[in-house]
């Protein structure tokens, strides 16, 4: 089953405490870094914590991340692609 | 700035311990003789680096800050002090660490409060600083009687394996590798959901995020990647720092458990600059005590303090923790 970016979302304001932001407010395209959602390098520590423990994803080396974390629709699709079979 | 990659620093790559063999003598020479007669042999290294060091320039802007402009004798005198310390605490590491503990004496002073931190059963993140010899701290966490998880920045790795290595103290702690990059915090927050001790350096950072703080006087960097790990694992995370005293006596200073806490995003950055802040603050006041143990021997400062923080010699019998810090205990 595809995974629901709006799940997603979710997830991600859960990790990284942002209170004032509702899923709906973040669009799927939009980048998750620099501008658009402004994240950091912090946020990226969080960000693996929370795949790992939601989705079971470990991300050995943070280059073979850096391409899922551009924006909520990579990161859905990389999740989808490297999910361990249910 | 921490040490360049190009160059080999002599402080790291730990140059004064000459092989098995070399390891071998200095420990029977500790065991016959005492820990004395095998600082000797860190003299001749000690003086040649107090002149040859590429670190002795950043070792003498140190003592500036600290202790304002000095005589050129007395300037050549602390860097070969201060080298020489070094030199002795990978002696009294080396001799420790393989067991070698009868001729040094340990206490720790708020012991208490890794003890408490350790009792909440959620693991504690250790947090300690290059002063004094925190590798010798091992004495003190295996009477916690939890596993202790050491870590490291890649480019140490070898240097710290091969310690423990030769010190067959690998039994003694897990080494975690560090990358500075995000997925560090696997490995990190799964010892620590194990409810283990994983001890980090909260003194330089090698890339990873960053709050500038006041410390000694001046503004410095301090890494905050730790406490953000303590707030997703919800550990407590404790400060220990150690001197050594005269007489081959190892005294450790914890202070009091930082709890964990996950604030607002938009208010995270505060938050994380505090903890550094407060790390700063407590370890100021251990490098205060003995401003010769603090082995940073590079700038450490993004701006250095405007005036000599130590204008004479720190008396070495000032109180700790200072009066402040008392009276909240």
């Amino acid at each position: 089953m595809a995974i629901s970016t709006t799940e997603l979302k979710q997830r991600i304001i859960e990790a990284l405490n942002l209170q004032d932001l509702t899923a709906e407010q973040i669009d799927d395209e939009a980048p998750l870094f620099g501008t658009g959602l402004g994240l950091d390098s912090i946020d990226a520590l969080e960000l693996v914590v929370m795949l790992e423990k939601h989705y079971g994803i470990v991300i050995k080396d943070i280059e073979e991340g850096r391409p899922a974390f551009r924006s909520v629709r990579t990161l859905a699709d990389f999740i989808e692609a490297r999910r361990p079979a249910v | 700035m921490p040490p360049s990659d190009s160059r080999e620093h002599w402080s790291g790559s730990g140059r004064l311990r000459g092989g098995r063999l070399g390891i071998g003598f200095f420990l029977k020479l500790i065991r016959w003789v005492g820990p004395t007669v095998a600082y000797g042999f860190a003299l001749p290294p000690a003086l040649y680096f107090s002149f040859r060091s590429p670190d002795v320039p950043a070792t003498m802007e140190f003592h500036r800050h600290l202790f304002g402009p000095l005589p050129w004798w007395k300037r050549r005198w602390y860097v070969f002090k201060h080298f020489f310390a070094f030199g002795r605490a990978i002696i009294d590491r080396t001799a420790i660490l393989a067991g070698q503990t009868r001729r040094f004496s340990f206490d720790f002073e708020g012991e208490h409060h890794l003890r408490s931190a350790a009792a909440q059963g959620k693991g504690v993140l250790l947090l300690t600083a290059h002063i004094g010899n925190w590798e010798v701290a091992g004495q003190l966490l295996s009477r916690i009687g939890l596993p202790v998880s050491v870590t490291g920045f890649d480019r140490e790795i070898p240097a710290i394996r091969a310690m423990l290595n030769r010190m067959q103290a690998e039994q003694k702690f897990q080494l975690i590798p560090l990358t500075g990059t995000p997925t560090d915090a696997i490995p990190l927050v799964a010892a620590l959901r194990r409810g283990e001790v994983v001890a980090m350096l909260g003194d330089r950072a090698y890339g990873s995020p960053t709050a500038a703080v006041p410390f000694l006087g001046g503004i410095a960097s301090l890494p905050v990647g730790a406490y953000v790990l303590a707030g997703i694992a919800n550990a407590p995370a404790v400060q220990v720092f150690s001197l050594r005293e005269p007489r081959g006596h190892y005294q450790f200073y914890g202070f009091p458990a930082l709890n964990p806490h996950r604030p607002p995003h938009h208010e995270r950055d505060e938050y994380l600059k505090q903890c550094a802040a407060q790390f700063a603050a407590n370890l100021e006041t251990v490098v205060k005590r003995d401003p010769f143990q603090w082995y940073n021997f590079y700038p450490f400062w993004d701006t250095p303090p405007a005036a000599p923080v130590l204008a004479r010699r720190p008396a070495r019998t000032s109180s700790f923790p200072p009066p402040a810090t008392r009276a909240a205990n």
